[in-house]
């Protein structure tokens, strides 16, 4: 059983280049997993790290139930087919095969039956007896591999191992992999920049760049609904074609596209995904379209692209066809208005000719022009209109007394930013219909209709589309924005974050630790001063910050805190303390007195350095 | 007539006259230079076969022979150099030298080297540099200096004085890092993940790869505490303590014939000789490397 788990795992160079930032994932046992992204994305790093032969920064790495961050890799059972091979050069194929065995001491003639199965499995039988000078890069490669399965070790780690083969080996190599995967049911890692491979072999796919995991999901998901442009532009091919446009509100629910060469109108049953915020006329966004999802046509209709086509090439089973809606623009990587067509057979479509072009609008991403990130998420945040007056609450419908909470709003209407995680199903709530239910992540998303709004619930409980169901809406973790665009109501800040350090001082003789922030002092247990011991002796010159959630916060500790106001939200009350630094935050707890000592659980605090922006555990 | 010449058909021609040229002088060039180094060491084994009064009597010849000009094979000069070199002890001494020396330099060098090629420690490059730095002074110079520490620990006098002093080699180490550095270290860490230690790593994975280097600096270090006459000069006036430089030079000083003592340099370089024809192809690409490498 190998299950891996990768917990902020950090890698810094020489106290300043950071290869690897906040890498999480959890990695099922037999899973085959890939790391890919372009040169320098930190994914070989963080491949070494779970081997054993790079150092971890700051995290934790799990394989089964045990903390692997100190042992050696020799002591990890793990095995790893590297980019150049690694074949030992002085020894025989045979000798390579057996290396691992011969270290683990295991008995010669089981060493000499797995290595004659491996290579029978691998095909390399008759080269047992040669030096791997003798040997041609795809036979090496085999060696390799037989290597690495003839250990029978709990993960297998591939760096890169078909780069150095030519394509068509490269082809063949990767359906062994994949049925060598299928056949020992170990986990795979598996790091390539080759987004064909990484799509063809794996059951999920992490995408990295500059250090960061952009998105981990499965193939499918990431060709379909990736996260930012950097994921959608690099999974494909050919690559998406992106276009500046703004959004506006189109007939009935429909949102139109507006580019400065054409109109699409997106239709009502597709724009519930997309972010409200957006739909304004203004706002910069990226259209991403991929070229299969672009078909040339004989007449412009009201959802088509009118282009010059500048580059036709034809491969066969599909076209690719080069276009610019500006035809005075060179077709360059750089251009705002060229754009690629994968039209399916051979298309009839001449050079420097005006072709019209359809979108299947339905499968158009959206990107947020400054950040890259979608505004067409899979769980989205949903704003609905509100109104207040005379303490009520009108929403979805119908109204509701406003709680004690947000009696801070005024009667007027407002515009109310609705989480997913925020709506639950709740027998006294309003009446819906599901209209559209999908597993994201591992959780199921259901999209509800109550009267004229549509909200999106996360939860674990299972429902059914047309389902009719009740809800209701955790108001303290909405957000309401007044007319103005001015935050009226935010949502209850249950996150405290204290900046300071940590020191060691002797208190009756006694040596004792403790983390000070700005007057605040709470003294360490010993589990957590051994962590902080394993940072090094720096650890008590460093600047840190100290991170929980109100959760692992208790009220029968010796740290003073006054409670400023009492959150009344009728399903959920919370006091807002504050501490003697001035740092506020809430806990839900009902009928506090004015002077509490709060206390921290420190198995769930999280420290941070702050100089070096790592999370140390 | 005209027509038919136009047509005869003609190989094109091979022979390009700056080509003959520019080889024709590489080969002159190389000629001479190999007279250069092979006349005078003939000169000397056809000498140490002559009698002195043929040796005295004639103008320069490569061949032995007598006044008369009849070749003669005078063994009787190797006879006496034998044993007015004291072929026996002095040669057991060389060799307890060579061999415990070279056989201590690679070990200690080659560990150093790659010390500094792979494993990361405070101030490994800049000790790296120090150590590079020592490369510009001069032998000679440390002659003295080694000679009053060798006084001061006591082993002037000895085999022990011959070797301790050259254990380290900072020329070898340089060469060493310089090959350690050029192995994949995807090997080295494929044998640690495959479950090999540090020591077996070394041992059977790397110094394996850089065996051509390892056996270059073998004959080098070997031949040169060979030929190293200056230090066992200094340092040993023990008669017992010689070794077959030292034994030389005495027999120069010596009333023997000359035909006696260069039959004396022919024994001594003889070995030499040996080793250089039969492991001639890994001097020449060890010379190359450091050409290249330095």
């Amino acid at each position: 059983m190998a299950k891996l788990s990768l917990r902020h795992i950090y890698k810094v160079y020489d106290g300043k280049v950071k290869a690897v930032s906040d890498f999480n994932l959890e990695i099922a046992d037999k899973e085959f997993i890939v790391f890919v992204g372009p040169s320098g994305c930190g994914k070989s790093t963080t491949l070494r790290m779970v081997a054993g032969l790079e150092e971890i920064t700051a995290g934790e790495l799990w394989i089964g139930d045990k903390l692997f961050n100190q042992i050696e890799p020799k002591n990890r059972n793990i095995s790893m087919v590297f980019q150049n091979y690694a074949l030992f050069p002085n020894m025989t194929v045979y000798d390579n095969i057996s290396f691992g065995l011969r270290m683990h001491k295991v008995p010669k003639d089981e060493i000499d039956r797995k290595v004659r199965e491996a290579a029978a499995t691998l095909g390399i039988s008759e080269y047992l007896d040669r030096k791997p000078k003798a040997l041609s890069g795809g036979q090496r490669q085999r060696v390799a591999l037989g290597r690495a399965i003839v250990r029978e070790p709990n993960v297998f780690l591939f760096d890169e191992p078909l780069s150095n083969l030519d394509a068509k080996l490269r082809a063949r190599m990767r359906t062994e992999i994949t049925k060598l995967h299928k056949r020992l049911q170990t986990t795979f890692i598996y790091v390539t920049h080759d987004q064909v491979e990484a799509m063809t072999m794996g059951d999920r796919i992490v995408v990295m760049k500059d250090g960061f995991v952009q998105q981990t999901d499965t193939p499918q998901n990431l060709y379909m609904y990736p996260e930012n442009k950097f994921v959608a532009g690099f999974i494909g091919t050919p690559q998406m074609n992106f276009f500046e446009v703004t959004l506006t509100r189109g007939e009935g629910a429909s949102v139109v596209v507006n580019h400065k060469h054409f109109k699409l109108r997106i239709p009502a049953e597709h724009t519930y995904h997309i972010d409200e915020r957006y739909i304004d006329g203004v706002k910069p966004v990226i259209m991403g379209v991929r070229p299969e999802d672009m078909k040339s046509c004989a007449n412009a209709g009201a959802s088509s692209v009118t282009a010059t086509v500048a580059l036709v090439e034809q491969l066969g089973s599909q076209t690719l066809i080069y276009a610019n809606t500006d035809p005075d623009e060179l077709l360059t990587e750089s251009s705002k208005t060229a754009f690629c067509v994968s039209d399916v057979g051979n298309a009839d479509v001449e050079i420097n000719s005006q072709v019209a072009f359809t979108v299947d609008t339905a499968k158009i991403h959206l990107f947020d022009a400054e950040t890259e990130r979608t505004i067409k998420t899979r769980v989205p945040t949903v704003n609905l209109s509100a109104k207040v007056k005379k303490g009520k609450l009108h929403i979805l419908s119908a109204d509701m007394q406003l709680p004690k909470a947000l009696d801070c709003l005024t009667d007027g209407e407002y515009s109310v930013g609705i989480p997913a995680e925020s709506v639950y199903f709740d027998d006294n709530g309003r009446d819906g219909i599901v209209e559209e239910a999908e597993t994201v992540y591992g959780s199921r998303v259901y999209r509800i209709s109550c009267g004229n709004s549509r909200v999106f619930c996360l939860s674990n409980e299972a429902r059914s589309v047309g389902d009719a169901v009740k809800i209701s809406i955790a108001l303290h973790k909405a957000t309401f924005t007044d007319i103005d665009g001015s935050v009226a109501a935010e949502p209850v800040q249950t996150e405290l974050k204290l900046s300071g350090g940590y020191v060691r001082r002797k208190v009756e003789k006694e040596l004792k630790h403790f983390i000070v922030c700005c007057g605040v002092e709470a003294e360490t247990p010993y589990e957590f001063n051994r962590k902080m011991y394993d940072r090094g002796r720096s650890i008590l010159k460093k600047r840190l910050s100290f991170v929980t959630d109100s959760s692992a916060i208790h009220l029968d500790g010796d740290i003073p805190a006054t409670v400023e106001r009492v959150l009344d939200y009728g399903s959920h009350t919370f006091a807002q303390l504050r501490l003697s630094n001035g740092v506020t935050f809430c806990v839900e707890a009902k009928d506090l007195p004015d002077e509490v000592h709060i206390g921290l659980d420190f198995d769930k605090l999280a420290v941070y350095d702050t100089d070096l922006d790592i999370r140390l555990f | 007539m005209k027509a038919s010449n136009k047509n005869k058909l003609r190989f094109p021609s091979r022979v390009n006259a700056f080509a003959v040229t520019r080889k024709t002088l590489v080969y002159v060039i190389l000629i001479a230079l190999c007279l250069t180094f092979i006349v005078p060491y003939v000169w000397m084994i056809a000498s140490s076969l002559r009698t002195e009064s043929a040796y005295l009597g004639n103008e320069f010849t490569l061949l032995p022979v007598d006044e008369n000009g009849k070749l003669i094979f005078n063994f009787d000069n190797y006879k006496q150099a034998f044993e007015a070199l004291n072929l026996g002890a002095v040669f057991l001494n060389t060799m307890i030298v060579c061999v415990v020396n070279t056989v201590a330099n690679l070990f200690l060098n080659s560990i150093a080297a790659y010390a500094f090629a792979r494993l990361r420690f405070f101030g490994r490059d800049n000790i790296f540099k120090v150590i590079l730095f020592s490369m510009m002074v001069p032998g000679t110079i440390m002659l003295v200096p080694n000679y009053l520490i060798c006084d001061y620990l006591g082993i002037t006098d000895s085999l022990f004085a011959l070797i301790m002093p050259f254990v380290m080699s900072v020329y070898n180490i340089f060469l060493l890092r310089q090959q350690f550095l050029g192995v994949d270290k995807e090997i080295e860490e494929a044998a640690k993940i495959e479950g090999a230690g540090p020591f077996y790593i070394y041992f059977r994975i790397v110094l394996p790869l850089v065996k051509p280097m390892l056996i270059v600096l073998c004959i080098t270090t070997f031949m040169w505490n060979y030929s190293n006459y200056l230090w066992p000069y200094v340092v040993n006036s023990d008669p017992s303590l010689r070794t077959l430089s030292t034994s030389l030079a005495e027999l120069m000083g010596t009333n023997y014939d000359i035909t006696v003592q260069l039959a004396g340099a022919v024994i001594v370089s003889f070995p030499m000789i040996i080793v250089f024809f039969v492991l001639q192809k890994y001097i020449i690409g060890g010379t190359m490397a450091g050409a290249v490498k330095g």
